[in-house]
């Protein structure tokens, strides 16, 4: 067996794969992990599975099952938060990892957080002093995460879209406190969803965020339906605009009848349950409309989950349509 | 050589430099004295019935005496200097340390980059470990000595979780390879990795060597995996290749591209050669005092052991277990082979080196065997001056030229000794050089290529001794 990098403590696959790298006569990483029989590349941690992760996970099975492997080393658990897992049953895990390495999430709406390697300077700092070397933590590859919760500080990313491991010395930048206030909100939401069952999370969101909407199954003819959507998507562009989500994703200022808001359903497109979009939109929709309370309200009422489209008993009140047009003029 | 593997057991240190060190925990505990002789002393004893056996059984037996070990005062000398400093080696190459890491960054990169080879130029992040020289005569068996030494500890260990956390590593303890079959820097390399495969067990070459690498990146690739394997120490065998490199081989790696090549990364090496080279290269160390690297290879070599390897003498205990090892009691008791005489000719004839006392007794036992199985009365000493002159022809050159400087007595015992065995003596010497080499049988060997005193090396050739011709001598007289 070859002698991979013993692991650091919270260090990514990705790091371990590229210390592998290190230690070998290979002058590019593509040229490594392709000697090594797979070709995918390592570009962003929204590559949810390298193959040469499987041997990776395979020299440290002594110690980690590769169900662990993943939940330690990876971030395909936070991929897979509203990811519908029907899609996958009856599929043995190694063609599961096959499919997640090419895998893409529907609509190229771009998500800034995890289109880089991310790391944070003062880690860095730390951890060349502590390990002899940086590396990449688990945590901060994390999508809904933009400050290290140790340093408090913005998390910076590699300059380029290839791996390497962090420099050190790099001055890092304070994060701002509504910032930090935000990277927990969704921290909270995100382990709240955690312990709701897994094919339960998606459909029980969108059900509130329907309720919210006050319509269950969009009718582009009904002329009230068109309204009240237009409004919620007026209403989400400015929440979006004034919050600091602007800064999680890769588009400007969000527009009601700009893309992705252009066509009157935009956002009953992000509502449909056999989509997958991005969870970073699924996250920022809960955020910006639904409370936590909401959501465990919701949770008292069994879901149908053999009929998805079938709404669970309305626990949100609608959003009034008078406030709406209030909210939406203002 | 099979390669030794066990899994990481590990054991609290006494002293704190040593703790929390995963690969000094996992090395076994050291040996006391008796412990260790104990566990290298090889007897292989015949059955009972010896006589009663068939020649192919007989010869079976005989071939097993080739393993007898039989540890002498230096082993025990040689082994607390192995251990002593393989555990301080590993204390500054912690793998859990950064400065480890550093270490191997800072080597690898060097490899990817295609970084000139400076010896000059100290390591990074590590101290230089030091060398442990080994010299005797040829065939005294400083290699069987040196490995079997080694293999008092497993060649690989393998960690997987080391207090609690993910520690997936193999320790590769030791590696030996000879220089004899090591002539260019090359094939230095290829030696090494073909080496590390076969102990580590998988194919690990084309991590660090890809073709066509230049002799600067086959050193530091190296470099890089002996870092990355954990390599504890590495013993050098037949380095008179690389003490006096000038002569035969002009691509020879150096002694101290060697020594920069893992001692300065913190691998402490033994080197093992002849007397001789080290004679030679000691004597021109003047004639190269402006060779900076020669001169501080020669004080290195002489920092932390020199450990000579002595030729065997009569009268000592040892000697006396050794010699009954092979002239063992169920075929020569009351045997004219447990004369003082006998033993002093053996000795003399074999100027007291390990090698030719083994291959010389084992013919002589075969022929005594065959000889006493058709019911001949033997001459044990003519016997043997004649299995001599059939079986030890290539070695004769070379050990007529050690006989000169032997002195076959113990050393210590002088003083007791009578005159009349000390006129015995030289006569055994001059028996022996009475020997004439008879026209050389049609033989390859490159030691027929040799004037004698250039063979540093005697190799075994196939065993051709012929015992019925000997038998048909002895009929004849
Ligand atoms: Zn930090």
């Amino acid at each position: 067996m070859h002698q991979v990098p013993t692991p650091l403590p919270d260090e990514h696959a990705v790091s371990i794969i590229y210390r592998w790298f290190q230690m070998t006569r290979f002058e590019t990483l593509e040229s490594f992990i392709q000697v090594n029989g797979c070709s995918s590349k390592l570009n962003s941690p929204r590559r949810l599975w390298c193959p040469l992760y499987s041997e990776l996970a395979h020299a440290l099975l002594s110690k980690y099952s590769l169900a662990d492997f993943i939940s330690k080393f990876t971030n395909i658990h936070d991929y897979s938060l509203f990811l519908d897992e029907s899609a996958f049953q009856g599929l043995s895990i190694e063609t599961i990892l096959k499919k997640l390495s090419t895998f893409k999430f529907s609509n190229a709406l771009n998500v800034l957080q995890d289109k880089y390697w991310r790391y944070c300077p003062e880690c860095a700092n730390e951890d060349e002093q502590k390990y002899g070397t940086t590396y990449l933590h688990v945590e901060h590859q994390c999508l809904y995460k933009r400050v290290c919760n140790k340093h408090s500080v913005l998390l910076e990313e590699l300059a380029s879209c290839h791996v390497s491991l962090p420099p050190s010395n790099n001055l890092s930048i304070l994060a701002s406190q509504s910032d930090i206030e935000k990277d927990v909100a969704l921290l909270g939401w995100v382990s709240e969803l955690t312990d709701t069952p897994p094919e339960e999370r998606k459909l029980r969101v969108l059900n509130l965020l329907r309720q919210k909407a006050c319509v269950y199954s969009y009718d582009r003819k009904n002329p009230y339906q068109v309204q009240r959507v237009q409004y919620m998507q007026n209403i989400l562009a400015k929440r979006f605009n004034s919050s600091v989500y602007k800064r999680y994703f890769d588009w400007g200022k969000l527009t009601s009848g700009h893309y992705p808001l252009n066509s009157s359903g935009g956002l009953m497109h992000f509502l449909e349950p056999e989509k997958h979009f991005h969870p970073m939109f699924y996250l920022m929709l809960i955020d910006l409309f639904l409370t936590r309370d909401e959501f465990n309200l919701s949770l008292e009422f069994l879901l149908n989950t053999s009929n998805i489209r079938r709404e669970i008993p309305p626990v949100v009140l609608p959003l009034d349509i008078r406030e709406l047009v209030k909210a939406s003029a203002a | 050589m099979k390669v030794t593997r066990t899994k990481a057991n590990y054991k609290a240190q006494a002293l704190s430099k040593y703790q929390g060190n995963p690969l000094v925990e996992a090395l076994p505990s050291s040996l006391t004295e008796s412990e260790f002789t104990e566990l290298m002393y090889v007897f292989k004893h015949f059955p009972d019935c010896f006589n009663a056996l068939s020649r192919i059984d007989v010869n079976d037996c005989l071939d097993d005496l080739k393993l007898v070990h039989i540890p002498t005062k230096e082993a025990y000398q040689l082994y607390e200097n192995v251990y002593a400093q393989m555990r301080k080696c590993y204390v500054k190459r912690n793998p859990l340390d950064a400065d480890t890491r550093r270490l191997a960054n800072s080597i690898s990169t060097r490899l990817k980059a295609n970084c000139k080879f400076d010896v000059e130029q100290p390591c990074e992040h590590v101290a230089t470990a030091p060398s442990i020289l080994v010299s005797g005569k040829a065939g005294i068996g400083k290699t069987v000595l040196i490995r079997r030494i080694l293999s008092t500890f497993p060649q690989v260990i393998k960690h997987t979780e080391y207090r609690g956390q993910v520690f997936e590593t193999q320790q590769v303890v030791w590696m030996s390879f000879d220089m004899q079959a090591s002539r260019s820097r090359k094939a230095l390399a290829h030696n090494f990795f073909n080496e590390l495969e076969r102990v580590v067990g998988c194919e690990i070459k084309g991590d660090f060597v890809k073709s066509r690498d230049s002799i600067d990146q086959l050193f530091h690739a190296m470099q890089t995996a002996a870092v990355v394997y954990n390599i504890g120490l590495i013993h050098i065998d037949e380095a008179q290749f690389v003490l006096n490199p000038s002569s035969n081989f002009k691509d020879a790696p150096t002694l101290p591209e060697i020594e920069t090549l893992f001692n300065k990364i913190g691998v402490p090496v033994i080197i093992s050669t002849t007397d001789d080279a080290l004679a030679t290269f000691k004597s021109t160390e003047n004639e190269a005092l402006t060779k900076a690297t020669k001169l501080q290879t020669v004080r290195r070599l002489n920092s932390v052991a020199h450990i000579k390897i002595k030729q065997w003498h009569a009268d000592t205990s040892k000697f006396d277990e050794f010699f009954s090892a092979y002239f063992q009691p169920s075929i020569f008791e009351n045997s004219e082979v447990n004369s003082n005489e006998f033993k002093l000719q053996l000795l003399v004839l074999c100027a007291g080196v390990t090698d030719a006392i083994s291959v010389l007794s084992i013919a002589f036992i075969r022929n005594y065997h065959s000889l006493s199985e058709k019911g001949k009365k033997l001459d044990c000493l003519k016997l043997l001056k004649q299995v001599y002159q059939t079986r030890m022809e290539i070695w004769h050159a070379p050990l007529s030229k050690l006989r000169k400087d032997y002195n076959v007595l113990s050393p210590k015992k002088k003083a007791n000794r009578s005159t009349d065995s000390n006129m015995n003596v030289a006569q055994l010497y001059s028996e022996a050089e009475a020997f004439t080499p008879k026209p050389a049988r049609k033989r390859t060997s490159e030691h027929h290529l040799k004037p004698a005193q250039s063979v540093e090396r005697i190799n075994e050739g196939d065993e051709m001794i012929d015992a019925d011709s000997i038998v048909a001598s002895y009929e004849n007289e």
